[in-house]
């Protein structure tokens, strides 16, 4: 097995002390940190995110990968920087007007962050211009709402709504999520995805701008 | 009214259930530590308070909110202060998110502990103002959302604990609760609990349904009601209790949401669900007496107007939702057919018993029958033991003096010397199939799926074992044969790899044990070792069959079928061995089809068409309840030789909608074989066939070369093999070649058990036989769709 093979390995095993020292441990050998990245711990975290999509791992066990994965990139994060690495893409996220739920879009963002996006999370309770203010500032490729209650999912059309007024709809991806929220009602509000679990959300996000980088050039 | 002095309890194990931690899991021990870790924390940053308010609404608001709008209610805020959670997200934004996962369960725990702290409170304030409870309401449930509004206020929670309301009503902090009570002057009522039955959240892990009761009238002359029949055999309802002296009655407790069926099953598995509970066989009939019972879109389907509105229904599909009282209307599978009975067989090199074999079991045969064999101090014994997924047998042998020291094989064996038991494996309540069982494992039930194989295979070895009148001391050693997942289920080996892609299984490996350990009964004293197995799909029991067969011997090329609820073939010849399951499904047992029943006494099994009339044999020779798998066949066979099914599997037009009719009941209701039924078989002797073409394809050989079939389990010893070579589920070039063997599984576990050279053997079939997967196979599916079809009569 490679190293990078390991690192993906133990990832997957949530074993963050291991990952950590592989990651260093690959980076005194030379090895691209854009390869270790790639190769080692997205990849990791996307076997664990179609296991977990097919119920062969449950929730605690993307959490303890996930935060292996977090204590690889504080390793990497430097390397990546110096070396002027992107990434996948940028999304800025958050619980809607009104809705105070947290847990939701926080695994959602933790996948994101998985799947190699920067990602911005704004919390709770947020307004549509609070999406549009920051998704504009960092250069966002995807917006990402959740909304827990039936009270307030029309907060999620009012950014969109918004993103029309200001002619810039097509500027940005917007994915919807939570409970009370399904495919029928993405489309009544023209919003570009609904996703039913986190791990989907980051796989659906990174085809989503993979696509539209390739349609781009 | 503001309470504070209260105490808050985090319940771990409800905590684990919540984040879907289980037991099993790998890092179990890591989320207990981390529990563990910031358990104390938690409870210190609980700040609970309990806010309650009498009072009533005026008329307008009642309506806005659709609350009663004549009666005092009482408001209620519950929460366990914002700090937990502010710990939760801080712990994602550092990214400990199992911390900060465990953390917002912990508050919901806590939360959920403060619900139940409130009783007594309430308790006092009934007495207070001399009121009952008739009923919580809970937003966005009951009442809008909007109406958290409304409790906030009354509750006067911002002034008095500083809570916030969001714009969308929601409170924050979000570790609250708000209900309203709807008070009455009962002074007995106290319905102080969240009515879960009225929400839509059927995977909520809160979710508190209470059971429940359905008395279920047993009729001793339970008809076998066809669908669309019409009703005027059917008693009325009301004579339907008084008219039958003879019926018992007995109460269920239903689940929530749990079928009909599946309480049923769970009591006695011989209620059986032919189709799988999907609701399309339309066998578990019931009659509703009294309560009522929603009309299911299947109901709608299967029974005619005036049945449905005389309350027949589905049990599969019924879910109920208030007491009942109803009358099973189908038929109990109280006579099953396990097979234990076993042909031995020649190994390669020896002359093969008879070369025009597929006959009925001769004089080789070994079953039940033997007399009483008595203890005589010192002897040893053993059990062998095939675990299906419908039926399970067992077989005691002698296994010596003692110890023994040579082995001996069955041949040696006298049948008198050998005693069996059946039994139906009770797992069946959890589904009919290896993969509703491997669904139900995934969901939890590992537990009692676990628990529910162990008291089968040690009641009924001990069963045996009384019955020969041995002492269990003398009971040495167990041989467990059966599929992957059967064996997975008894090990409580996670089974959600079986499942799914790539199929990975925990361990197939040979398993020694004691029976403390595989059976949870210490009290025999025995050695248990389970077969090996070749992969998730091709289990012990084909390894079994494999090397009873003497399959890993010889240079001859032969072929292992299996036709149970799957097909398994097994392919073997110059040293190499290849095996494969293919999806055959239930029908040559039965299964899915109309009429379709079990190989029970009066069950339709041989089948002739004269003139386009049929000329049926039924087990046992009794008046006709139903088809089994080789009836159905048969049927088949005749129907396709006669012109009235064409090649394409189309029956006539005359009894296209209403099926061939084939003989009536005892109580003058028609046995038909219908369209439907056709497709079935088709679906299931085309999987059988390509799978069989598809290993010879993989094996260099044509299915001419083969120069002998053993076809084991109970169908094949019933099969008529020109039949089913005529519909093609078996080549023709294997005419004269097919050897029936009976059950392979037991009476490969029967050999092992009196062999210990055998067990090298076994292990080396189920390492050296190879697996062909056959969904993905481009050669597989090409055949599929080939075999489908008929070949047009021979006029």
């Amino acid at each position: 097995m490679t190293i990078i093979e390991e690192i993906s390995e133990y990832l997957q095993k949530g074993r963050a002390k291991n990952v950590k020292a592989l990651v260093q441990q690959a980076l005194d050998e030379g090895i691209d940190a854009k390869t270790i990245l790639d190769e080692g711990l997205l990849s990791g975290m996307m076997t664990v995110g179609a296991r977990f999509k097919r119920n062969e791992v449950f929730v605690p066990e993307v959490l303890v990968a996930a935060r292996a994965m977090n204590a690889g990139m504080a390793i990497l994060e430097p390397r990546l920087v110096e070396i002027g690495n992107e990434p996948v893409g940028r999304a800025v996220i958050g619980t809607v007007k009104g809705d105070l739920h947290d847990i939701g879009k926080n695994l959602v963002a933790m996948m994101l962050k998985g799947a190699g996006f920067e990602v911005c999370d704004l919390g709770v309770d947020v307004e549509p211009e609070a999406y549009l203010a920051k998704a504009e500032e960092i250069g966002a490729d995807i917006i990402g709402m959740s909304a827990l209650l039936t009270t307030t999912m029309p907060g999620m059309k009012n950014l969109i709504d918004l993103l029309e007024e200001k002619g810039l709809r097509d500027k940005y991806i917007v994915m919807i999520g939570g409970a009370p929220v399904n495919e029928s009602f993405a489309q009544e509000i023209g919003a570009d995805y609904y996703t039913p679990d986190a791990a989907s959300a980051a796989e659906t996000a990174r085809d989503a701008v993979m696509n539209r980088r390739s349609h781009a050039s | 009214m503001v309470i504070r002095d209260l105490r808050v309890t985090i319940d771990r194990e409800w905590v684990f259930n919540q984040i879907d931690c289980h037991k099993d899991s790998e890092i179990y021990e890591e989320v207990a530590e981390e529990y563990r870790q910031i358990e104390e924390q938690m409870y210190a940053l609980c700040e609970p308070v309990l806010l309650m308010q009498y009072g009533a609404v005026d008329d307008e608001t009642a309506a806005a909110l659709s609350l009663p709008g004549d009666t005092p209610l009482l408001f209620v805020i519950s929460t366990v202060g914002g700090k937990i959670s502010d710990f939760s997200t801080r712990a994602f934004q550092e990214g400990e998110y199992l911390k900060g996962m465990l953390a917002d369960a912990m508050a919901d725990s806590a939360l959920s502990s403060l619900e139940r702290q409130t009783l007594p409170h309430l308790k006092e304030l009934c007495a207070m103002y001399h009121v009952g409870i008739e009923k919580r309401l809970d937003a966005p449930k009951d009442i809008p959302m909007t109406a958290q509004k409304l409790i906030f206020e009354r509750t006067q929670a911002g002034k008095l604990c500083g809570m916030k309301l969001s714009s969308g009503y929601m409170l924050d902090p979000v570790k609250s609760g708000a209900m309203i009570y709807v008070l009455t002057r009962d002074t007995d009522k106290f319905n102080y609990q969240h009515d879960c039955r009225k929400c839509g959240r059927l995977d909520c892990k809160m979710r508190s349904v209470p059971d429940v009761p359905v008395e279920v009238v047993e009729s001793a002359l339970s008809p076998h009601s066809q669908a669309g029949e019409g009703l005027s055999e059917s008693p009325a309802p009301e004579k339907a209790l008084s008219a039958d002296s003879s019926s018992s009655t007995f109460t269920l407790y239903i689940r929530d949401h749990q079928s009909l069926m599946e309480a049923l099953t769970g009591k006695d598995p011989s209620f059986s669900a032919v189709c799988g509970g999907r609701g399309s066989c339309g066998k578990c009939q019931v009659q509703v007496l009294a309560g009522s019972l929603p009309v299911t879109e299947a109901d709608r389907r299967l029974f005619t107007q005036e049945q449905l509105s005389a309350g027949f229904r589905l049990a599969c599909q019924a879910y109920p939702q208030e007491p009942l009282r109803v009358a099973l209307k189908f038929q109990r599978e109280t006579s099953f057919s396990a097979v234990s009975d076993y042909m031995l067989v020649a190994s390669a090199g020896e002359n093969a018993p008879g070369s025009a074999v597929c006959s009925a079991p001769g004089k080789a045969n070994i079953n039940a029958s033997g007399s009483s064999s008595g203890n005589t101090f010192g002897d040893a014994f053993g059990i062998a033991v095939d675990i299906g997924t419908t039926t399970i047998a067992l077989q005691l042998l002698p296994l010596g003096n003692g110890k023994r020291t040579t082995d001996s094989t069955l041949r040696e064996l006298s049948s008198c010397s050998i005693k069996t038991h059946t039994l139906l494996n009770r797992q069946r309540s959890f589904g009919a199939d290896v993969i509703s069982r491997i669904l139900a494992s995934t969901q939890g039930k590992g537990q009692e799926l676990c628990q529910c194989i162990r008291q089968d295979l040690s009641d009924a070895a001990e069963r045996l074992l009384a019955d020969a009148g041995i002492f269990p001391d003398a009971l040495k050693e167990i041989v467990l044969s059966g599929n992957t997942t059967m064996i997975h289920l008894l090990m409580k080996y996670d089974c959600s790899g079986l499942g799914v892609f790539p199929f990975t299984p925990v361990n197939i490996g040979m398993i020694q044990g004691s029976c403390g350990d595989i059976l949870g009964n210490a009290s025999l004293n025995a050695r248990v070792r389970i077969i090996p197995s070749v992969s998730a799909f091709v289990g012990g029991d084909i390894v079994a069959g494999m090397y009873h067969c003497g399959m890993h011997r010889g240079s001859e090329c032969r072929l292992l079928i299996d036709l149970g609820t799957n097909g398994e073939l097994a392919l073997c010849g110059h040293g190499r061995m290849i095996a494969s399951s293919t999806a055959a499904g239930p029908a040559f047992e039965g299964g899915n089809i109309a009429w379709g029943t079990g190989s029970v006494p009066g069950a339709i099994c041989h089948v002739t068409l004269t003139e386009g009339q049929a000329l049926v044999r039924t087990i046992g020779d009794l008046p006709p309840t139903g088809i089994c798998g080789t009836g159905a066949l048969e049927i088949l066979a005749e129907l396709v030789r006669t012109g009235l099914v064409d090649e394409t599997g189309y029956l006539d037009d005359t009894y296209w909608e209403r099926g061939f009719p084939l003989a009536k009941t005892a109580d003058g209701q028609q046995i038909v074989f219908t369209q439907k039924d056709i497709r079935e078989l088709q679906l299931a002797k085309s999987a059988l066939r390509s799978g069989i073409e598809t290993l010879c394809l993989r094996f260099g050989i044509t299915p001419g070369e083969i120069s002998r079939v053993y076809l084991a389990g109970g169908f094949g010893l019933k099969l008529d093999c020109d039949r089913a070579i005529s519909i093609g589920l078996l080549p023709a070039c294997l005419a004269g070649k097919i050897t029936a063997v009976g059950n392979a599984s037991l009476a490969g576990a029967a050999s092992l058990l009196l062999s210990e050279s055998g067990w090298m053997d076994a292990a080396r079939i189920a390492g050296d036989t190879q697996e062909i997967p056959l969904a993905s196979d481009p050669d597989f599916n090409r055949l599929y769709v080939e075999h489908m079809y008929f070949e047009p009569p021979v006029s």
